[in-house]
């Protein structure tokens, strides 16, 4: 434990009033996740609307299932069992997003449980995690066999204007429906100050300069699928991307390129995915590339 | 090539200046029963007093001689007895040697204090005068004056800026005093450029302060005078500090820190009273302090008497409306959290602030998420978050590439911190363990 802190009856590490700064931001850990949790509303809203009762199963399950296995953790390893921060319904609902609307239960249990255990709770729990949670909860669905059926789904090509507002074809995930309502959630994100707007820009960019660079239509790859989705809310997760500016954009671009040269090699879905997990995975490194100093060394007088 | 993070993100403390505003006018607060005067007011060794009890004192005698080169001179702040010399409470150290003066309430100066008739010093005549006046930096460092223009060492300074910024919420003491002594401003500039043989003086103040400006500039005009250069710098925390002011008004400086010292950054209120010593030989035993706050039913401005008890100096404000969570000596970011009341306000007394128990009340200390706020938050450009972890986990490799030791101790890392971790006690931490 450092400095400057004390604890409570519980265990509970509190701040210490006597210590300089005296006045503390109004913001809360708490606080940004419910933001981010009422950010992602428009996309869920929209995805309800389209599958209705099968959505609102899926949603349902992914949360139940999700908070079950944090409250499962908590309780077997004494950790206190934070569901005020809102962490685990937001992994529930980007995990719900992945997945197409009716798909059975077991799949959706199996990938909560693994998103929040495998993803965050073996790590240490909220904010220690290397991967994205909900990005490992799809990730362990794929490599099992018998599930690839369950979840794999049609690739959407060519971008048809009618469908950016509401999309309802077969195949679809659950995220993917609106890409209106993904760029409202992204407004709403931008504009509370939860994401900075420039780490989806140098995804969305580094994507289309790559996917044109490569002969693909640029606007039909940004359009399709869950690009969009992706360069707001799972791109911006800062947990597990570099805590500095040149870290960060060297991120968000390297999981927008990565993307692109998976989806070269095999035109899925899940390109994003494994992308953005490889990406976490060299994210420490990217922090030690760019410590984010004005070195002393360089201003001494000669 | 060098990025920098768009602000955008962040939210600062809010000003909170108002309140202390009300009352627009420098308030001379009442002379209280007993003033402590303690032998360390400043950073540096303590001074060896020079009466004892039961001997007279006049307003404005020296009573306490400065221990060594780097030590400051105290002066009695009034006339009276010498009652005691003993331990007594102090703000900042808790206890502490100091020379309590019972006064007569007749406040019969000093014969010493003589108007100057000679005012054409050299630097090192002006560095005894200070040293002799007991001038420390008034705005919280402590630092005596006379050891910034010693450590010019006969070479010529390169600029010199006066610091009127006043970024840090709730203070207003040097805006009060600029609006009151703008005569003032430019006789104490017009004195620094003739000895430090400078073709211009900057002042710098916060773009909250148009007034001051305004007035500045108007009394310039009227008395055809061009060697002081205004500098309105954005009045957000943390501007003032000395670092970011030199880099902000002399932008060819070269970043992290002021190595060669021949850049000299003064308090307004620091440059004013150096003004006072060499024009009326009045040393330091007075200043204007914001006595200010939630708790308090009347904020103001008030001059008082170095030595003055907090409890005697809130006095002056109607007392506590409610019982105050923390009383502070100086501001919210910086500032020290005083436990006894009875402590005297000393030198570098710029603020009392009592904050309400909403604002300090103890909060859940969370995992960090790394949202990065704190590395965009840090004016210094280090990675505060990066900094903490290395500390937690006792990874010095890590930490010396980190450079902890460019940190100027603003306290915006922990400010901004969602997860509430103690972010300045970590990096001040890490400073310690590589210092300069």
């Amino acid at each position: 434990m450092g400095s400057g802190s004390e604890r409570n009856f519980s265990g509970m590490m509190l701040t210490d009033t006597k210590q300089p700064p005296f006045l503390r931001t109004p913001d809360s850990t708490s606080r940004m996740s419910r933001r981010f949790f009422a950010a992602l509303l428009p996309v869920l809203a929209a995805s309800v609307w389209v599958f209705r009762w099968s959505a609102v199963q899926t949603f349902s399950l992914s949360v139940i299932f999700c908070v079950l296995a944090e409250l499962f953790w908590s309780r077997a390893f004494g950790k206190s069992f934070r569901i005020r921060e809102w962490s685990s319904a937001t992994t529930a609902v980007l995990f719900a997003f992945l997945l197409p609307p009716g798909v059975s239960w077991w799949a959706v249990l199996l990938g909560s449980f693994a998103a929040i255990l495998l993803g965050k709770m073996i790590f240490g729990g909220l904010g220690q995690n290397l991967f994205n949670p909900p990005l490992v909860g799809f990730a362990v669905l794929t490599v099992l066999p018998g599930f690839d059926a369950v979840i794999s789904r049609e690739v959407l090509t060519g971008p048809d204007w009618g469908s950016v507002f509401l999309e309802t074809g077969t195949g679809m995930t659950m995220g993917d429906v609106s890409k209106a309502a993904v760029l409202f959630g992204a407004a709403l994100l931008v504009t509370r100050r939860l994401i900075p707007l420039w780490s989806p820009f140098f995804y969305l960019a580094a994507f289309g300069t790559l996917s044109w660079l490569f002969g693909r239509n640029p606007l039909a790859d940004l359009l399709a699928g869950n690009t969009l989705l992706f360069a707001f809310f799972y791109v911006t997760d800062f947990v597990t991307a570099p805590v500095t500016f040149r870290g960060r954009m060297i991120f968000s671009a390297g999981a927008g390129a990565l993307t692109v040269l998976l989806k070269i090699g095999q035109d899925t879905p899940a390109a994003g995915i494994y992308a953005l997990l490889l990406m976490n995975a060299v994210a420490p490194l990217l922090d030690s590339f760019s410590p984010g100093t004005v070195s002393k060394r360089r201003s001494q007088p000669e | 090539m060098e990025f920098r993070i768009s602000k955008q993100m962040l939210v600062f403390p809010s000003p909170r200046k108002e309140m202390s505003l009300l009352n627009p006018k420098i308030k001379r607060a009442r002379l209280p029963s007993l003033l402590t005067l303690p032998l360390i007011q400043h950073r540096g060794p303590a001074a060896v007093p020079i009466v004892k009890k039961g001997d007279r004192v006049l307003t404005g005698t020296k009573i306490a001689e400065p221990g060594n080169a780097s030590s400051a001179a105290v002066h009695a702040s009034t006339s009276g007895t010498v009652k005691e010399i003993g331990e007594f409470p102090h703000p900042v150290l808790g206890k502490g040697t100091a020379i309590v003066i019972e006064p007569d309430e007749k406040e019969t100066p000093d014969p010493a204090m003589a108007d100057r008739e000679n005012t054409d010093l050299s630097l090192e005549e002006l560095s005894a005068v200070i040293k002799e006046a007991g001038i420390i930096g008034m705005a919280g460092g402590g630092i005596p004056t006379h050891l910034k223009l010693d450590a010019l060492k006969g070479r010529s300074a390169r600029a010199l800026i006066l610091n009127g910024v006043e970024a840090e919420p709730y203070l207003t003491s040097d805006y009060i005093l600029m609006m009151e002594n703008i005569l003032e401003i430019v006789e104490a500039a017009r004195l620094f450029k003739r000895i430090l043989k400078l073709p211009k003086i900057y002042l710098a103040v916060g773009d909250d302060k148009l007034e001051v400006v305004e007035r500045v500039k108007s009394k310039l005009f009227s008395l055809s005078e061009n060697f002081l250069e205004v500098v309105c710098v954005p009045a957000r925390y943390p501007q003032g500090e000395e670092t970011l002011l030199i880099r902000k008004i002399l932008p060819d400086f070269r970043p992290g820190g002021n190595p060669a010292g021949d850049v000299l950054v003064l308090n307004i209120a620091t440059a004013l009273a150096i003004l006072d010593a060499v024009k009326f030989r009045k040393p330091l035993y007075e200043r204007i302090v914001t006595v200010t706050g939630e708790c308090l039913p009347e904020p103001k401005n008030l001059l008082v008497k170095i030595g003055t008890s907090f409890n005697d100096a809130v006095r002056n404000c109607k007392g506590f409306l409610r019982k105050p969570e923390r009383v502070l000596m100086g501001g919210p970011m910086t500032g020290v959290c005083v436990e006894d009341l009875n402590a005297p306000v000393i030198k570098g007394t710029q603020a009392i602030v009592a904050l309400p128990p909403e604002d300090t009340r103890a909060q859940e200390v969370l995992p960090c998420i790394r949202c990065g706020l704190c590395v965009q938050a840090c004016p210094s450009r280090i990675n505060p978050c990066l900094i903490a972890l290395s500390v937690e986990t006792g990874n010095f490799d890590r930490l010396r590439t980190l450079e902890p030791e460019s940190c100027i101790e603003c306290g915006n890392c922990s400010y901004v911190c969602p997860s509430k971790r103690p972010m300045f006690q970590w990096v001040l931490e890490a400073k310690g363990i590589f210092p300069v």
